[in-house]
């Protein structure tokens, strides 16, 4: 239980004299004697400070003599304050023992930007690897899932959209190594296209955060990093390995670093397989077909991930830059008999001759990612800058097949491959740049600029979202203000523009025109070019309450998003909800107005907390199922659906707990629940789509005791109950509630001085078969993936090189 | 902590001011094609270069927004349907100028039960072979019901 502290803050001034400057090198242990990664390390009063690396050593130079209060904190560990009398290089030890108040369903902060955290009146929560690892989803977003107030809406196994308290796609930010990822995060089929394996900490903000982190962030920021820095003079490997029964999965990353004086290097190769995934079921019903499942597989949906990571880095006492290059890769299998939802193209001999292979339909992902970190202090101010150029290259293959008038063959010089149904090729620039200044010691002023550039390019056989240029960029500023000890205040604004060109698009084939007894045959335009700007403003105030055992946290915000092209000026088929995407350009930019709150307290046996928010959008931009309104619609059969405004208030929160009726034993509880209304409009009195039904989670946790030659492990028992999700919208379906149970066992072990870790998780252990409301494939009636038996191993190995 | 329970109770109060449940349209549009009169059914066959009357009941609890029909060739065999196995099929064969028929049909706003009776001409020269008729009704709310089934196309 090691992922979860509560800020402590410690007075204590300290003396500074001396000229010599010293160096102050040390090693952290957990309560086992293993070294600990990643735990931060500050010396009180100044704006020096460090991690441990992987075994839990670090190293502090060019420090004056003196005296000084060394903090060593870690998640889930009591936080250590160490007076150091330094006169001479010195070397210390320190053990940190669990703090018995930590929990892992619930976790509030990090020391690491403690100065941050304390002004934060939004809620937060940061996991580390060790969460991530335990939890063991199909993909990184599978595996954040448990944190109270995120969702995810999947395609198949490999394809998880983040969802944060229901809102998702453009609504929501996610960043990688402090530069905001771009994919194609408008579409379904879209996933995170980050590597699981080298997400080394993940911090989830909930709420409207567009002050920071840009006008998106209207239900929150997901930020992820791999942040583990190797300490100084160091040498080390780290290697994972993972197995998933269900969909036989196989997954190994293995990872190299080194560092010297002041420069580090990482590089780690990430490589995944996995089959057709199976679920609990014969058959499934798509319409009015009943598909047979070869032994519950469900056919296609297998695929392959292969990611590269090179980051590099300079860090020296008031300076730093970090490089990181990463590059993922993916193949995902569609499931072949519901491509479009339609059953169709389904050559069963084929798919199920192999579970393993990845026939059409399928898509190929490959992101290319450049960026940097450059942070720079002097005194009382702080830059940080932020660059990134990023490459998102989606191709969407599909077996042909005419539909509309397509012809039977597709000529020649069309100039692309008849089986390429989409393709997307999306470059992105961006830069960010924060100064920090600390105008008086309680006031903190903060601001900065931001922008991005954006070119999608499109291709393949089949129209959905338009060709773009788009040019964004926005200043902000925000005043924290530390009232007393206990109380704090913040306020910010923000303001952005943004350009926006979207590109015509003609058919490639012939459609008839008939105008008074003549029929002409004609490239049909599909989307006319739009060129838009869009402009508007956010603010946020917040206050928050501390003391030892108890917060409390207020936050209003006013953020808004700018409608995106798909929104604008789409004009084709979605192919995994069959139905006709329409756009509308003249929508105006979604506001949105939030209140959240957060009450957290933290006893010696026990602790809870709650987070309610209520948010109000005057336009949300919704994608609203139709019918033909006069039969001279050039779209022909498929449902229309068109973008369009609506008034939606929503509510709802997050309810977590923990209790220790005896030692190492302890108790929890989690709920979720989200409660959204269109206050106008023709689906007024309805829901929002892809709405998370309400939910539980009871966890019971185990600290084994030294038990033969296994020695301490840790065992974990998740039961999840769903509620029936009544709440919908056209076209979904009332999903029943379910029960579902996962259990888990962690060891860590030592083996020629390196630490090695083990977990068996088993997850669905009874092979429940349930529908997930916010599944696209709960439209076809395809359970979630019956029982999963996953086992992750982790092998480090470190040594220390010679100056 | 007053302050907290103040502001739990206001948040926990917004919230179930919220969950006061509209009465909203649930329910689905019905097709019916079962019926004596009904036309095509599955494993019908439609003539070259012949009308042929196009019987359906739509019903709905509110109103039928508007319907749609697709008859696309199934030279492929590309779907595995119940209702298309119980038909038998020609071998299958490259399409060369299969029949593509597209259409989407409104009509007045309000209507909840609606017998269709469209005059539809199948043209000289498609290839003649096993298609699918596949029919889509929308309600005005938005919730679409869809039936689809085999039928043959072939010269009289």
């Amino acid at each position: 239980m090691r992922r979860i502290t509560f800020i402590i803050l410690f007075f204590i001034t300290s003396l500074l004299f001396g000229q010599n400057t010293l160096s102050l090198n040390g090693h952290v242990l957990d309560e086992n004697g293993h070294g600990l990664p990643a735990v931060n390390i500050w010396i009180e009063n100044t704006s020096i400070g460090t991690q441990t690396n992987q075994e839990g050593f670090f190293s502090l130079s060019n420090i004056n003599k003196g005296k000084y209060n060394l903090v060593i904190s870690f998640l889930g560990y009591q936080t250590q304050t160490r007076t150091i009398d330094l006169n001479e290089n010195t070397h210390i030890d320190v053990q940190l023992k669990p703090d018995l108040k930590s929990l892992h369903e619930v976790t509030i902060t990090d020391k690491s930007d403690e100065e941050n955290q304390k002004h934060q009146s939004l809620n937060t929560e940061i996991v580390d690897q060790n969460y991530l690892q335990m939890q063991s989803g199909t993909s990184l977003m599978k595996s954040l899932s448990r944190m109270p107030g995120v969702s995810t809406i999947d395609i198949g196994s490999g394809v998880s959209k983040p969802v944060i308290r229901g809102l998702s796609f453009n609504r929501l930010v996610v960043i990688e190594n402090g530069s905001i990822h771009e994919g194609q995060q408008w579409g379904a089929d879209h996933g995170l296209e980050i590597d699981q394996f080298s997400t080394e900490k993940v911090e989830l903000i909930k709420g409207p955060s567009a002050i920071m982190h840009g006008p998106d962030a209207i239900a929150g920021v997901i930020k992820l990093d791999q942040s583990a820095i190797p300490s100084q003079h160091t040498v080390g490997s780290k290697i994972n390995l993972g197995y998933k029964s269900n969909n036989q999965w196989f997954g190994g990353s293995a990872m190299a670093y080194t560092r010297l004086e002041h420069f580090f290097i990482k590089f780690r190769i990430t490589k995944i397989n996995y089959a057709d995934f199976r679920v609990p079921t014969e058959s499934v019903d798509l319409y009015s077909y009943k598909v047979n499942l070869n032994k519950g597989n469900v056919r296609n949906t297998a695929g392959k991930e292969d990611d590269i990571h090179l980051s590099f880095g300079y860090l020296k006492d008031r300076f730093q830059t970090k490089i990181y290059f990463d590059h993922v890769h993916n193949k995902t299998g569609f499931f072949a008999n519901a491509s479009g939802l339609e059953p169709l193209n389904v050559d069963v001999m084929l798919h199920d001759a192999s579970r393993r292979d990845v026939q059409m339909p399928f898509q190929d992902v490959k992101h290319f990612k450049l960026s940097s970190i450059t942070n720079y202090r002097i005194n009382r101010l702080k830059f940080e800058l932020n660059l990134s150029a990023q490459q998102n290259l989606r191709n969407e293959w599909i077996l042909y097949t005419p539909h509309d008038y397509m012809p039977p063959q597709v000529p020649d010089d069309v100039g692309f491959d008849e089986n390429l149904d989409k393709s997307f090729n999306k470059i992105t620039y961006a830069g960010h740049l924060h100064l920090d200044f600390r105008l008086l010691e309680q006031l903190r002023i903060t601001s900065g600029i931001q922008s991005d550039y954006q070119n999608n390019k499109i291709g393949g056989r089949s129209f959905l979202t338009p060709a773009y240029q788009q040019l964004r960029s926005g200043a902000f500023i925000q005043a924290n203000y530390e009232i007393n000890e206990k109380q704090n205040f913040n306020a910010g604004v923000r303001y952005d523009v943004g350009l926006l060109n979207t590109e015509a698009y003609y058919n490639w084939y012939l459609s008839p025109i008939v105008a008074s007894n003549d029929t002409q045959w004609v490239n049909k335009q599909r989307a006319e070019a739009l060129h838009k700007q869009f402009n508007n403003w956010v603010a946020s105030l917040g206050y928050s309450y501390n003391t030892k055992k108890t917060a409390l946290k207020i936050n209003i915000g006013k953020t808004f998003r700018m409608p995106i092209a798909k929104e604008l000026a789409t004009n084709g088929m979605n192919n995994h909800m069959f139905r006709y995407e329409i756009g509308n350009s003249n929508l105006k930019p979604e506001i949105a107005y939030q209140i959240d709150f957060g009450f957290e307290t933290h006893q010696n046996k026990w602790a809870a907390g709650i987070n309610p928010f209520v948010s109000y959008f005057p336009n949300y931009i919704y994608l609203n199922p139709s019918y033909y309104q006069d039969n001279s619609d050039d779209i022909k059969f498929l449902q229309p659906y068109y973008y369009t405004e609506a008034e939606v208030l929503r509510a709802g929160g997050e309810i977590h707990s923990h209790f220790f009726p005896i030692e190492n034993l302890k108790l929890g509880f989690i709920a979720e629940y989200i409660y959204a209304v269109q206050i106008s409009g023709t689906k007024k009195g309805f829901t929002l789509p892809f709405s998370p039904p309400t939910n539980f989670i009871l966890n019971l946790c185990y600290q084994l005791p030294n038990w033969k030659w296994i020695g301490q492990s840790k065992f974990n028992i998740d039961y999840k109950i769903v509620m029936t999700q009544n709440q919908i919208v056209p076209p979904e379906q009332v999903t029943n509630g379910y029960q579902r149970i996962d259990i888990s066992w962690f060891k860590q072990f030592d083996f020629k001085k390196q630490t090695m870790s083990l977990g068996i998780i088993i997850r669905n252990l009874l092979n429940t078969k349930y529908y997930e409301h916010t599944s696209y494939y709960r439209m076809i009636n395809l359970p979630d993936p019956g029982r999963n038996i996953n086992i992750q191993l982790q092998i480090p190995f470190s040594k220390s090189i010679k100056k | 902590m007053k302050v907290a329970n103040i502001f739990i109770l206001i948040g926990f109060g917004l919230i179930f001011f919220q969950c006061r449940k509209e009465e909203v349209d649930d329910q689905k549009p019905a097709i019916d094609s079962n019926y004596t009169e009904a036309f095509p059914k599955a494993c019908d066959t439609l003539y070259i270069g012949e009308y042929f009357i196009f019987k359906s009941h739509f019903t709905d609890n509110e109103a039928i927004g508007s319907y749609s029909l697709d008859i696309h060739n199934n030279f492929d065999h590309h779907s595995h349907s119940t209702e298309a196995a119980t038909c038998s099929l020609d071998p299958v064969k490259q399409a060369i100028n299969p029949l593509i028929y597209l259409e989407n049909f409104s009509f007045a706003k309000g209507l909840k039960s609606y017998y269709t009776n469209d005059s539809i001409y199948i043209p000289m020269g498609v290839d003649a072979g096993d298609y699918h008729f596949h029919i889509a009704v929308t309600d005005q709310t938005g919730w679409q019901s869809i039936k689809i089934f085999s039928v043959k196309i072939l010269e009289r």
